[in-house]
């Protein structure tokens, strides 16, 4: 129905003239190659390279093992370099990343539909500053590097970017009912207004300060089997109320009066997809900061390819979030070894030229405008 | 004011008045002689302070004239204020920064700002003859110059170059003799350490892990004061090979290198690791350090120093790292 007129633009993906229904073929098949085979490299490279088939062998050994839940391997034993490294270290957090490209992804491609607006990205509500706000008090608030005191980041990081979005929804409330314009001004102004918080915790922070600017860019070295069972069932349990609500969203993307002509309460559905990509989001900004650029382009980028349909939107977008995530985190790993760049610079370097790039594309431009008509 | 009222009234009754007029003007010029030579030998008196200036170059290569006589110093780098007591001028010290904290006398002293955030009014008020900053104050040493108040930069970026500072600073204030001792003093500590450790064959010598800050993980590169601390304890650092000064570096990278000692910075009773931490984090419960439960604080303000207390901080390294060898 939303047809994409890009569609046209036919050099896209493998072949040259196919048509929609081919070409969408084609990316599923390269997802389902690419995705797995980026996760095994990803776990190959880094400071230590380890080849591809150890990395296969070492997983079949682990799965066998079922050590995956933050377990030592064999306490007391001084366990084997490769073996501690890809399972205790690189497979959570290759995972991690994955996990969290898909998310902030899919709430992306929510938020846009949700406001109908091509500039939507997750954290469009104040998620990132609301959580970096709460990471940021959890540092200063210096707790002892105790093992269950790493675990006050994430938690304030969550509950902070939970309450500015919160804040967002019922000033909106109360200001225009269930108007996406105001929503969107709301979560703009609450943003900015945390970010002054941040930036007044930021100058009293002395020594920690490099923390929170490191935490501001985002990453995934601290990434632990425990860190991705914490976010799981917050990430499962948004990723379930949006991906269930593909229909709810393409009502959206047509305005407020057409989806009540479709049978679709918009203010009730908006409500509950803003709650669902505002969890997801919350739980990737828990664990790795705010990551920028992911969540804007990829659902762009996807919907260049499989159209605007939510139903093939949603699950592209998380394949190819977590695809490109997985491949940001290995360049952050390796390009610099045994150093590591912050991820959310790679997002941002790479990410930004690409956006233009799709923007300048023939016909791409034109769906904004036609969009929004 | 006089003359000219004098010369006015001349010009009316000139006649009458000649001879009043004429023993006010020798009056005047009587005081004016007197005035001026009093001025002259006023001059005179203040010649050899006035002119009289020292060049200093200092940690950046700037050539900074300065009053021979260094009668007020204020330091807005801890480092600098370390240096300065430590050649005897401490007692010319009018102001620091928050973070000079050592010696503890500095601490009593005026505060002109934090480390960013230098108050350039604070510091004009004190009128000082020189401040001493670091290279961050880039834009603090350009105001203070507009003010006419003169900067050295104080910067040392390893032993050799803490020794360099600390004569340049002795000698702007006339205390070459006390540093020379000073500096004697370091590196005897110094030798003693690299005598003990000399015969370690490259081989056996102890691999450090210097954890700067444990989240983000980072570690010391090889520019580092750290790097030549450890090295000068007989240690190698792990990462050595770092291309940056605090690199961040992944969990795998110490599960890879498997250190031998692990050493934190202590922060005046702050944050402390211990074998109970460092297990926690993914795979580090089989490292050697953990499982020999070598894991060691030091102070972290004399090994990011470039201070006198270096080698202090080269000693207490060394005796963390092998401990054995120094008891």
């Amino acid at each position: 129905m939303a047809r994409v007129p890009a569609g046209k633009a036919g050099s896209e993906g493998t072949a040259g003239h196919t048509t929609p229904a081919a070409r969408r073929r084609w990316f599923a098949l390269a997802l389902a190659v690419l995705l797995p085979l980026a996760l095994v490299m990803a776990i190959g490279f880094g400071s230590t390279r380890i080849p591809a088939g150890e990395v296969v062998r070492i997983i079949g050994v682990g799965a066998r093992r079922a050590v995956g839940l933050g377990l030592p391997v064999a306490p007391g034993l001084p366990p084997d370099t490769a073996e501690t490294i890809v399972l205790l270290i690189r497979l959570p957090r290759t995972l991690l990343a994955a996990v969290c490209g898909a998310a902030l992804s899919v709430a992306g491609a929510a938020f846009q539909a949700v406001f109908r607006n091509p500039l939507a990205d997750p954290y469009i509500l104040g998620a990132s500053s609301g959580g970096a706000l709460g990471a940021a008090a959890a540092i200063l608030l210096g707790l002892p590097a105790t093992p269950l005191a790493r675990l006050s980041l994430p938690a304030a990081a969550f509950v902070g970017a939970l309450l500015a979005v919160m804040l967002a929804y019922t000033l909106a409330r109360r200001a225009g009912g269930g108007s996406p314009v105001v929503l969107l001004l709301a979560g703009v102004v609450v943003g900015a207004w945390t970010s002054s918080l941040l930036s007044l915790l930021m100058y009293f922070s002395g020594r920690f300060l490099a923390q929170i600017v490191f935490w501001l860019m985002g990453g995934f070295g601290g990434a632990t089997w425990r860190s991705l069972a914490i976010v799981s069932p917050y990430m499962l349990a948004g990723g379930f109320v949006v991906v269930t609500r593909t229909k709810e969203l393409n009502a959206l993307t047509m305005g407020d009066d057409a989806a009540m002509g479709m049978g679709v309460d918009a203010e009730r559905s908006r409500r509950l997809l803003v709650a669902g990509a505002t969890l997801l989001t919350a739980a990737a900004v828990a664990v790795s900061g705010p990551i920028g650029f992911v969540g804007l382009i990829v659902p762009h980028l996807v919907r260049l390819v499989v159209g605007a349909d939510h139903w093939r939107l949603l699950p592209g977008a998380a394949a190819t979030g977590a695809l490109l995530m997985v491949l940001a985190d290995t360049a952050a790993r390796t390009v610099l070894a045994p150093s590591e760049l912050p991820v959310g610079i790679i997002t941002a370097l790479l990410g930004g030229p690409f956006f233009l790039w799709l923007l300048t594309r023939r016909g791409y431009g034109a769906w904004f405008g036609g969009a929004r008509r | 004011m006089d003359s000219m009222s004098i010369t006015r009234t001349s010009r009316h009754r000139y006649p009458q008045l000649q001879g009043r007029a004429r023993s006010l003007l020798w009056l005047v010029l009587v005081l004016l002689v007197a005035l001026a030579l009093a001025a002259g030998g006023c001059q005179r008196v203040t010649e050899p302070e006035v002119p009289a200036t020292q060049t200093v170059i200092d940690s950046m290569g700037r050539q900074v004239e300065l009053p021979k006589q260094i009668a007020k110093i204020v330091s807005v780098s801890p480092t600098a204020t370390e240096i300065v007591f430590a050649v005897g001028a401490g007692d010319r010290v009018v102001g620091v920064d928050e973070y000079s904290n050592y010696p503890p006398e500095a601490q009593d002293l005026p505060k002109v700002g934090g480390y960013l955030d230098v108050n350039v009014e604070a510091i004009v008020a004190l009128q000082p003859d020189v401040v001493l900053v670091s290279t961050i104050h880039r834009e603090t040493v350009e105001q203070l110059g507009s003010l006419g108040i003169k900067c050295v930069v104080v910067e040392p970026r390893n032993v050799e170059d803490v020794y360099t500072a600390m004569l340049t600073v002795a000698q702007m204030s006339g205390q070459s003799g006390q540093a020379q001792s000073v500096i004697d003093q370091m590196k005897e500590t110094i030798a003693a350490v690299a005598a003990k450790v000399r015969d370690i064959p490259a081989d056996e010598r102890r691999l450090v892990f210097y954890e700067v800050w444990d989240d983000p993980l980072m570690s010391a590169g090889p520019e580092t004061y750290i790097h030549e601390i450890i090295v000068l304890s007989g240690g190698r650092n792990l990462t050595e090979d770092a291309d940056t000064d605090y690199p961040i570096i992944g969990y795998e990278v110490v599960v890879a290198r498997d250190p031998h000692v692990v050493i934190y910075p202590t922060y005046h009773g702050g944050i402390g690791l211990s074998a109970e931490t460092l297990s926690d984090r993914p795979g580090w419960s089989g490292l050697t350090a953990v499982r020999e439960n070598r894991i060691q604080g030091i102070d972290a303000d004399i090994v990011s120093r470039g201070g006198p207390r270096i080698a202090e901080a080269v000693a207490e390294m060394a005796r963390l790292i092998y401990p054995e060898l120094f008891r």
